[in-house]
């Protein structure tokens, strides 16, 4: 990828330059991890977009959020005009850095499979999801099994450039899959009702406690539950199935559940929708919209890196374009996917306490011709469009 | 989207608006219609009703009260708002059970039998004749390659394997049937039972309301049926999730099964073997019965053909008797079997399809086993007429087995529409049944077999209102089901056209 | 013709009786009552629209913040703050709401039905264009598409001709017109290909266009001869009819003319001299020539008798040889076969056509410029995965490109794509190429996300001032522009068809939506939460 290494030489060459200019190891110290970020606009924990703000940062944290005035001190303060501050982009449906085959096939029920074993910090999927305003991914084993394994979820990059970052949970949901993909020829099950007869008697042991301590924890209702369903069919019987033992379900099914709006509102589930192409029915492009104005938490998925970076915010215009509401649509990437995720403690919104995981658009995130001007992980800056920085080295604009 | 001008548009709308006033007369209908069924009262008078244990009532009166049947008999007061429903000439029969139906295969079975050779040589060379097959790989990409038979995933050009005819086509049955085993009495055939599928509105159209949904018989031992409504709100059809357990002899485990297998059929021994003939299925089911009986003792089962510890923990309960059996057997040596098996272990079974019940008359009767027989094929299709195990078919097998004493139920089993139950009703009629047998045939002893005769099966007051009504005799070949009543709601109504 | 008729009646009534003159004025003055109630007719049949107080982004960089739209007659009749209703005018409140000339995709499968297979230059895209493809066309419509450019689609090769269609609202169920038939030659140099085979698609491609010159100066060459031949030939009647003044032995020399057919040879060498080229040909097509003499010479024997002396400057030779000479000199030239496919290439070449290339990778579109250099083709890229690898040679050639999906993940792509960058545009727009956008030509869906396509190939330039609408003016004025039709659509100006769309806010916020497009006048989409309620 030729551009990446451009794109890696620029981002040397901004840093180098900027050091030479502040001469100064504490001015390069507050570029890198300002102490507060000057935007025009923010969007809010509930997904609308507000005013100006000022964020402070410490300790790679979000410490306040000021209404906009003089700051007093404007040493280390990023000031970004007409630029628009986003929470971290989440996708949760990703491989991201997965190295090698993520299809463990020998058995059909493998709860002790980990994601995070068969992933690589350095892959270039981290670099390209900073890029495109990613700073968090659920990484999943692949479906392809009846419980697939648990998910991973990491911070696409942190205080090395180009390297995934922390990881914010290794023991993350617990990966069932459901329908088709499920079925082998060459091991049980082959079929629905072998799926099925066998999901019953693995959720039988595991309630009486002769499973694997992951299926375990699950069936008493201490781990999250990701569901991979093909059809409606099999959304019903995820959601009737491990859906009722699960701490919190999220369902990840694109295409068509819209008999299913009522019973899903019944209940806590996230509906994992996405990724959204351009050649996909108007139908199937609508039920994101659906599914959040039945009251259901919606989150969208980029399915990064087998679709590209763009993918999570063309996702989320394209199911606002088809009726979602944009304030639904901004949570649907970044809070209800933290929540997905489990990790909505720590990332998915702007607000004091948070990691200062932050994203600067040049206009609403929905809008596809808002640029990624800037990305915060834990307070860093890991990536700038430098053209478009304005930094405070003696508080001008 | 309106394609036209300003002018014709508001036309348009004008016409819309009346179209919609009327839709929305006719909406308003519609839904008011349930609404009074449910809560109001619906009487059905002037009709013949044939009660489905063999009487027959003339000019009678159905009065149908909150689903239920409040009130049957001739000439009843007709009590007042109630809605009316009159048929001259018409006749009315409990609404038809089909003690196993098979679900969805046939449809396409039909369109495809045409290709059958050209699709199974296709499965083993992995591409179309046109295309070759293109599929979302588990990476979730696009990627061009050959399918994996059984992995369920669909072209997207051609929708292979669905489009497999199920008759050859023996892979399609990896959606139904499981083969990781000859013995899975703990699946669960509703599991794959769609039931938004267009199958059920194709069954209450010919006046069923009632299956039991058949496991496939490619496993010696299958999965356990379910017992559901084919009409009626979604969440209020499943009678029993979990029913009869059914099983197998003859050549649907062995030679049906003989593809499915490949990766097992690799590793071939004395041990992991699979039958591959009749000798070979009556062993895997002795011994699944033998290991499940030494299992309940605490021994140690073993053995490559082994059932597994789910299958016995089922198993142990067909062995007691809690489970219902069933056994599909068409050919007489193999109904045979059926009975020497279920004699062994001591066994109750429903004896399925019996093609060549006229051969065993006797021993059948002796036993006690009641049989659900057909469907009747003019010329089978499928997998029958491959394995030949219906060429010894006879047309009048059934009104043999009545005359035997033999509780009967009648089958379409896959075939729907004018080929449905009611023909099988119709063929039974025309070659020696009474039309109060044949009626008993799809109306009460099915219901009886089933155990749910309390709720359906016949016209009585106080059982379920599901009812059919025929303009004219039914059965006869120029009759079919006019309205179709289903919980007290009319669900088919071809009265108008 | 009315008042020409009337006229002459006049004329004739005034030779006629003064009563009769009377009823004549009369008549006048009452057709033209007649012919003025009928106007005014007219004017209450055509109903003006007006779209009134909207913000109207006319296509070409301009922002009218409060101005009204009058559309009359399929056209637009007035733009701007003063532009006033007409009496009786349907009124749209367009306050709030933005509108923007229907947008254009310059690269589009809209409506295509399959793939055109392997068509050669003949194909033509709107053959193959389904206008009862009412589903894709509604949610074209719905996201703001009134215009689409269709290629003929095809393998590698030269593939057909495309066409421009307008989501007009047509017969029955229909839609879709034809705004511009042969819009331009399309040329694919393949996808997918090994090295090797790429090789063999170029080679082939330029033998099309090889063999459309070569047709052409064959042609030429005929022409030439044809006139020479019917030169000759006056020349030899002239000389009859002198003849046959004298009238001597005209009976005598019509004798000989049925011995006048053999012996095709000599000539055949003689001409063959002089050009080398046809020497090829005729060799290839032996028989075909001598049946060709055949018929000439029996064309001959219709001609006038031929006459008995040579030329002069063959006068040496014996009468023999005279009669020979005249006869080949008066054979008529053969025409070459005709050949529609380089009829249709030698357009492209006559620079009547543009011709588009598709070509991804980089190695093909500087195949893409040597071509049309030979041949000195207007050519425009399509695709252009790696123009930006290229795009110095692109700015030379001045060649510009039209780019398509933009978002792709050039991870599990094929080979075209391998090397997609989603900064291809900027760079492009760097090194001074000029690029179009549009929905990449193959996915029939994705012709109505255009906009959003738009929006992400240069996706900086929305924070640039004055550069907010560039997305827009790309698939509008640009666009219309670039297919030559800058005169019908594309633009919110006085005198262009009518393809507007009202916009419930922003366009480029996915938020907004598409609440009514108007395709040539007529109302082709109307949302359906205003459609509800009723206009």
């Amino acid at each position: 990828m030729p551009f990446l290494h451009r794109t890696s030489h620029m981002l040397l060459a901004v840093a180098v330059i900027a050091g030479a200019l502040s001469g100064a190891v504490l001015a390069q110290h507050s570029q890198h991890a300002p102490k507060a970020i000057v935007v025009d606009r923010y969007v809010t924990p509930d997904g609308t977009i507000s005013d100006k703000r000022i964020i402070t940062l410490s300790n790679g944290k979000i410490a306040a959020l000021l209404p906009h005035a003089e700051i007093a001190d404007k040493t280390g303060v990023a000031y970004y005009s007409g630029a628009v501050a986003c929470p971290g982009l989440i996708d949760v449906r990703s491989s991201m850095g997965a190295y090698g085959n993520t299809v463990e096939s020998a058995f059909s029920v493998d709860p002790s499979v980990s994601a995070i074993d068969s992933f690589d910090p350095d892959h270039r999927d981290f670099r390209r999801a900073v890029e495109s305003g990613i700073t968090a991914a659920l990484i999943a084993p692949s479906p392809t099994n009846l419980v697939a394994g648990a998910c991973a979820v990491v911070k696409t990059g942190g205080a090395s450039t180009g390297r995934a970052g922390s990881v914010l949970r290794d023991d993350g949901p617990l990966v069932f899959g459901f329908g088709p993909r499920t079925w082998r020829y060459d091991r049980a099950p082959t079929s629905r009702i072998g799926a099925m007869a066998m999901l019953r008697s693995v959720l039988g042991e595991a309630k009486s406690g002769s499973q694997h301590a992951r299926l375990q924890s699950l069936a008493s209702g201490k781990l999250d539950a990701m569901l991979y369903c093909s059809d409606a069919m099999d959304v019903g019987t995820a959601l009737r199935s491990v859906g009722k033992l699960a701490a919190h379900t999220s369902i990840i099914h694109t295409s068509d559940v819209y008999d299913l709006t009522e019973e899903l509102a019944g209940t806590k589930a996230t509906m994992i929708v996405g990724p959204y192409s351009f050649s996909m029915s108007q139908r199937t492009l609508s039920m994101a919209g659906v599914l959040a104005s039945a009251g259901i938490d919606v989150a969208l998925a980029g399915q990064m890196p087998t679709r590209g970076g763009h993918s999570l915010r063309q996702t989320a215009a394209l199911a606002v374009r088809y009726g979602m509401d944009s304030a639904k649509a901004r949570q649907a990437i970044t809070i209800n996917a933290a929540k997905a995720a489990g990790v909505s403690d720590r990332v998915g919104a702007i607000r004091p306490g948070m990691d200062a995981d932050l994203v600067i658009f040049s206009g609403d995130p929905l809008r596809m011709d808002s640029r990624v001007l800037a990305v915060y992980i834990d307070g860093i800056r890991v990536y700038s469009a430098d053209q478009h920085l304005t930094m405070s080295a003696g508080g001008q604009r | 989207m309106t394609f036209s001008t300003h002018h014709q548009r508001k036309t348009l709308y004008r016409c819309g608006f009346v179209q919609l006033a009327t839709l929305a007369v006719v909406a308003i209908a519609m839904v008011s219609q349930p609404v009074r069924a449910g809560g109001g009262t619906i009487v059905v008078k002037g009709v013949t009703i044939h009660v489905g244990n063999g009487e027959v009532i003339d000019n009678g009166v159905v009065v149908i009260r909150d689903g239920r049947i409040a009130q049957v008999g001739a000439n009843l007061a007709i009590p007042p708002g109630a809605k009316v429903i009159e048929l001259s000439g018409g006749s009315l029969t409990p609404g038809l059970i089909d003690a196993n139906a098979a679900l969805e295969p046939t449809n396409r079975m039909m369109v495809d039998r045409r290709n059958a050779r050209q699709v199974v040589a296709d499965l083993f060379h992995g591409d179309h004749k046109d295309h070759k097959h293109e599929a979302v790989g588990c990476c979730g990409s696009k990627c061009s390659r050959q399918l994996q038979h059984a992995s369920g995933e669909k072209c997207k050009q051609c929708g292979f394997p669905d489009t497999l005819p199920m008759a050859v086509g023996v892979r399609r049955s990896a959606m139904t049937v499981e083969h990781s085993s000859e013995v899975i009495p703990q699946t669960h055939v509703i599991d794959s039972v769609n039931l938004r599928s267009p199958d059920f509105d194709r069954l209450v159209g010919g006046g069923v309301t009632t299956v039991f949904v058949a496991p496939d018989s490619a496993a010696v031992i299958s999965s356990q049926g379910a017992i559901v409504r084919t009409a009626g709100p979604l969440n209020a059809r499943i009678v029993r999730e979990t029913d009869a357990v059914m099983a197998a002899m003859g050549t649907d485990p062995s030679w049906r099964g003989f593809g499915n297998r490949q990766p097992c059929r690799q590793f071939v021994n004395f041990y992991n073997r699979r039958p591959t003939t009749r000798m070979g299925v009556a062993w895997v089911f002795r011994k699944a019965m033998y290991d499940t009986e030494r299992f309940e003792k605490g021994a140690v089962v073993y053995g490559a053909d082994a059932p597994t510890e789910p299958a016995m923990k089922e198993l142990r309960h067909v062995l007691s008797g809690e489970i219902p059996l069933r056994i599909q057997a068409r050919m007489q040596h193999d109904i045979l079997a059926a009975l020497r098996l279920a004699d062994e272990f001591g066994l109750k079974f429903t004896l399925i399809e019996a093609t060549e019940a006229h051969r065993c008359l006797d021993e059948l009767k002796k036993a006690k086993t009641p049989v659900v027989y057909g469907p009747v094929y003019i010329d089978a299709p499928g997998m029958r007429r491959y394995s030949s195990e219906v060429d010894h078919a006879r047309l009048h097998t059934l009104k043999e087995l009545l005359r035997a004493g033999i509780p009967t139920a009648l089958t379409a089993n896959e075939l729907r529409d004018e080929d449905g139950l009611a023909r099988q009703a119709m063929y039974a009629r025309r070659f020696g049944v009474s039309l109060a047998d044949v009626t008993r045939c799809v109306t009460e002893t099915p219901a009886k077999l089933l155990g749910i005769a309390d709720e359906v099966g016949t016209v009585t007051s106080g059982k379920r209102a599901d009812l059919v009504l025929w303009n004219g005799e039914p059965f006869d070949g120029s009759s079919k089901p006019i309205v179709v009543i289903a919980g007290g709601e009319i669900v088919v109504d071809r009265r108008k056209g | 013709m009315h008042l020409l008729a009337i006229k002459t009646r006049r004329f004739t009534s005034s030779l006629a009786s003064g009563l009769l003159r009377r009823r004549c004025v009369s008549l006048i003055a009452c057709s033209f009552v007649a012919l003025n109630v009928a106007m005014a007719h007219g004017q209450l049949l055509e109903r003006a629209t007006v779209i009134t107080n909207a913000r109207i982004i006319t296509g070409s960089g301009k922002v009218i913040e409060k101005g009204s739209i009058v559309i009359k007659g399929g056209r637009i009749e007035a733009v701007g703050a003063a532009a006033k209703a007409p009496f009786l005018s349907k009124k749209i409140a367009g306050a709030g709401k933005t509108v923007t000339p229907g947008l254009i995709d310059v690269w589009s499968a809209l409506g295509r039905t399959g793939t055109a297979g392997d068509g050669d230059a003949t194909s033509r895209a709107q053959d193959g264009f389904d206008r009862y493809a009412r589903d894709d066309f509604r949610e074209a419509l719905r996201n703001g598409i009134t215009t689409v450019y269709i290629g003929a689609d095809g393998g590698a090769g030269v593939n057909g001709t495309g066409a421009v269609f307008q989501l007009a609202p047509g017969p029955g169920r229909s839609a879709g017109k034809v705004q511009k038939k042969d819009a331009a030659l399309c040329v694919n140099f393949g996808s997918d290909q090994s090295p090797l085979s790429r090789l063999k698609t170029f080679a082939a491609i330029r033998k099309q266009f090889q063999s459309a010159v070569d047709y052409r100066t064959s042609l030429e060459d005929y022409e030439e001869d044809l006139k020479e031949y019917l030169e000759k030939l006056e020349e030899r009647v002239k000389k009859e009819e002198g003849d046959k003044k004298d009238s001597k032995d005209a009976a005598k020399d019509e004798a000989p003319s049925d011995d006048e057919k053999p012996a095709p040879k000599p000539a055949d060498e003689d001409d063959s001299d002089d050009d080398s080229d046809e020497e090829e040909k005729d060799d290839g097509d032996d028989d075909h020539h001598s049946l060709d003499y055949f018929f000439a010479g029996a064309d001959n024997k219709t001609l006038p008798a031929g006459n008995g002396k040579g030329d002069a400057k063959n006068g040496k030779n014996g009468k023999d040889g005279d009669k020979k000479k005249d006869e080949d000199e008066l054979k008529k030239p053969k025409k070459p076969a005709f050949s529609a496919v380089s009829e249709v290439v030698l357009k492209a070449i006559d620079h009547e056509l543009p011709v588009r290339i598709e070509a991804h990778r980089s190695a093909d579109i500087l195949n893409a410029l040597a071509l049309a250099d030979e041949f000195n083709l207007d050519i425009v890229i399509e695709g252009a995965t790696e123009a930006y690898l290229v795009a110095v040679a692109l700015a030379d050639a001045e060649v510009s490109v039209i780019l398509g999906q933009v978002g792709r993940s050039a991870v599990f792509e094929d080979t075209e794509f391998r090397r997609h960058s989603a900064r291809n545009a900027e760079r492009l727009t760097d090194a001074g190429v000029k690029w179009m956008i549009s929905s990449g030509g193959r996915d029939p869906r994705a012709s109505r996300f255009v906009g959003f396509n738009s929006q992400m190939a240069m996706p900086s330039a929305g924070t640039k001032s004055g550069l907010q609408w560039s997305w827009l003016t790309r698939l509008t004025g640009d666009a219309s522009r670039f297919l030559s039709l800058s005169q019908q659509v594309g633009r919110v100006a006085r005198g262009m068809e009518a393809d507007l769309v009202i916009w419930s806010g922003d366009p480029g916020d996915p938020a907004s939506i598409v609440e009514r497009v108007f395709v040539g006048g007529k109302l082709a989409y109307i949302a359906p939460q205003l459609a509800g309620g009723g206009s």
